[in-house]
């Protein structure tokens, strides 16, 4: 069997936020896994590879996500391509806002994204969109819906429609804007979503839906008591009403 | 804004003087009661008069301190050097460093029509304030420490916090900055006045950022790969760009040498160089770590460009009486046993890291107890803490073999047991407390030369009694 190959996108610059976290943890639920870290300037391997498992982006500055948005305009058509064909890939943070058509800079200047998805990111900064989510992914129709539980911190709003597409339905939090309830978007494995930090740490059950999605449905969660204990903790404090960071 | 705009102000209304008068009786009521209540002068003044702080007369001189860490401290320290030097100052330690704690510093240190009872204010500036502050108090120095990634509830990134500097500074200002940041080194480019400070290669330097994030991973100026030649902490050193050849400033004060057993450095300055030779001068240093020695020089620094001769600077340092203290640090012992408590400001990665590292610097076999979730916060049953930020700092410091326990108190604990794991600290040494009292019994005091506390500036009444707690076990034992 072909070892499990992760392909961790510009970590130097996904750190923020703790988004770090979440490559921390994968690798100690997969220690056998090969994790290619690809640094801002370098050829992304899932550019030329078919055998990425998984292609995981995180948050950075909003300066950075332009350059990053520099790099991968040329790799749309790819990551669609591949986001079609079923391979896992996870965006957490602002890194979701480069799916979108375009992301609009606080003076009114259209950056083009890379238009996987009909919305639009319009930077409101210095305004901070803060607070925390819960709400239910639910893999396949059919399948038993599983509780996410996560926290805000942008500068940006979304614009469009992610009913369909989204990541997650929410019953506390806001979504792609402060008017929506559906979180983040999704094409085939491919995952996107605002909330940001260590997603997976915080959500064992969705990390347990990527383990299995990406092949690997023997190995184990790294401390999974411990993660679950902190999680359900978590998915009954998110129930709050009026629940904020 | 000249300096006579700025000393006069906007014109001053019967609005202006309620405000003032209003700040002037909430400031004596506080004084009465024996409350700080730093902020509440200037709070009351803005509810009356919304742009109070561009009515309010100010001292000749301003000089602001500002940037992620140190500011605190090398803030107190420029002010107790400066009060040494015989400068009539009005300071902001006891006001606060947001709009309205500059406001209520300057309400009392104004006479009854306003007019500033000093020549001189030196005060801490928070950096998200500039926006608020500087339209209507132009610095003559502004002294940016540093630029690290910080509360990202309050503060986002760092390129959010440069760019919100940036953008207030008034080109008039004269900046005194940091060679060895490549973050904010680049503030500010109007302001054409600029003074650079930096450390020279020391024996102990890193060859590249230390800890498991840093804040400056590529080129500031192309984003092209970042080439480090050497760090003395975090991302503060010396690096070039392999694609634009952007690279640090030169320096106009440079640290030639440190004796750390002496307790002295030495500092070239080479803005006064004459015939090709730069004066040095030594100072004493009170207490030596890389970040008191980087708080100390910047002091030293704007003083020397506020006009205080460098002998008078070596005077107050030698003298005792002004100098830089192992800050946040506090050590007590009981029957030989160290009791060290160690502040960082929460949520805060970098200053977490730091004096996890300082911690785990010591030398002996220790228990170290974290006291990180921000207690009053987790009082709030529909408040929560942001717990991303465990994953920047650097836990991994907590593996060594020297920590023989580590004890985790307050809400989140699950969260950081979880962290504590991945850092690969042995679950057989990790103990979970609820309250400070339950983390001070868990310690076995056998086979430990010492008890450490980490903990978040707002739990100081909790970290306390901890302390007090293990020295009674200690004493009863």
């Amino acid at each position: 069997m072909a070892r499990t190959t992760i392909e961790v996108l510009y970590p130097e610059f996904g750190n923020q936020a703790g988004d770090n976290g979440n490559a921390m943890y994968l690798r100690a639920c997969l220690p056998e896994a090969e994790f290619i870290e690809t640094p801002f300037g370098s050829a992304p391997a899932f550019s030329t590879r078919d055998d990425i498992d998984l292609v995981l982006l995180c948050g950075m500055t909003e300066r950075q996500q332009e350059r990053v948005l520099d790099e991968l305009r040329p790799l749309a058509g790819r990551i669609a391509s591949l986001a079609d064909a079923g391979t896992p890939m996870l965006f957490t943070g602002n890194a979701a806002e480069l799916l979108g058509r375009a992301i609009v800079r606080p003076d009114g200047l259209e950056v083009e994204a890379l238009g996987l998805f009909d919305i639009v990111t319009r930077q409101l900064t210095p305004k901070r969109f803060t607070g925390v989510g819960l709400g239910t992914f639910t893999p396949s129709p059919g399948d038993n819906p599983i509780d996410i539980v996560g926290f805000k911190m942008q500068f940006t709003q979304m614009e469009g429609d992610n009913s369909d597409v989204c990541f997650c339905k929410l019953r506390q939090g806001f979504g792609l804007n402060e008017r929506s309830s559906f979180e983040g978007l999704r094409r085939g494995n491919l995952i996107a979503t605002w909330f940001l930090g260590p997603l997976l740490p915080v959500n064992p059950p969705f990390t347990r839906w990527l383990l299995d999605t990406m092949g690997e449905a023997d190995a184990e969660l790294a401390y999974a008591d411990v993660a679950l204990r902190a999680y359900r903790q978590r998915v009954k404090d998110f129930a709050t009403p009026g629940m904020d960071i | 804004m000249t300096t006579q705009q700025q000393a006069t102000g906007a014109p001053r209304t019967p609005r202006f003087y309620l405000a003032l008068a209003a700040g002037k009786a909430a400031a004596a009521v506080l004084k009465l009661a024996r409350r700080r209540g730093g902020q509440v002068p200037g709070t009351v003044a803005e509810a009356i008069c919304p742009d109070f702080l561009a009515r309010i007369p100010k001292p000749e001189r301003v000089v602001f301190v500002t940037g992620t860490n140190g500011k605190t401290t090398t803030s107190n320290l420029l002010d107790d050097i400066l009060i040494e030097s015989g400068l009539d100052l009005v300071t902001n330690r006891a006001g606060g460093n947001i709009i309205t704690g500059i406001e209520s510093s300057l309400i009392k240190g104004s006479t009854v029509s306003g007019a500033p009872k000093n020549s001189v204010a030196c005060m801490e500036l928070d950096e998200l304030s500039c926006r608020r502050v500087l339209p209507h108090m132009t610095p003559d120095i502004l002294l940016a420490v540093n630029l690290y990634r910080d509360n990202f509830t309050r503060n986002a990134n760092p390129d959010y916090i440069f760019s919100v500097i940036d953008a207030s500074v008034p080109a008039s200002t004269h900046l005194v900055l940091n060679a060895d940041d490549l973050i904010s080194c680049r503030l500010a480019p109007q302001a054409h006045r600029r003074t650079y400070f930096s450390i020279d290669r020391l024996p102990d330097d890193l060859e590249g950022p230390e800890g498991i994030v840093c804040d400056l991973t590529a080129c500031p100026e192309c984003g092209g790969h970042l080439e480090y030649d050497w760090c003395h902490l975090r991302h503060l050193g010396h690096a070039h760009c392999t694609s634009c050849g952007f690279t640090n400033p030169e320096p106009d004060y440079l640290v030639t040498h440190v004796d750390k057993r002496a307790l002295e450095f030495t500092v070239r300055e080479v803005c006064h160089a004459r015939d090709g030779k730069a004066p040095e001068y030594t100072y004493r240093i009170g207490a030596y770590s890389i970040t008191n020695l980087y708080n100390l020089v910047a002091a030293l620094v704007t003083a020397r460009e506020l006009g205080i001769a460098a002998e008078e600077l070596q005077r107050i340092l030698a003298s005792g009486k002004v100098n830089v203290t192992a800050a946040r640090f506090s050590e007590t012992s009981a029957r030989e046993m160290r009791l060290v408590n160690s502040a960082s400001k929460g949520e805060n990665s970098t200053a977490t890291s730091t004096a996890l590292a300082t911690i785990c610097g010591e030398p002996g076999r220790k228990a170290v107890v974290l006291m990180l979730a921000d207690y009053y916060l987790a009082t709030n049953p529909k408040k929560t803490e942001y717990i991303g930020w465990y994953y920047q700092a650097d836990f991994e410091h907590l593996a060594g073999e020297d920590v023989k326990q580590v004890v985790v108190q307050g809400a989140n604990s699950d969260d950081l047991l979880l962290r504590l794991l991945l850092a690969g600290v042995d679950p057989a040494r990790i103990k979970l407390a609820e309250t400070e009292t339950d983390a001070a019994d868990l310690i076995d005091l056998e086979g430990i030369d010492g008890v450490f506390c980490a903990y978040d500036i707002f739990n100081g009444e909790q970290a306390d009694r901890f302390r007090d707690r293990v020295a009674q076990r200690i004493e009863q034992a």
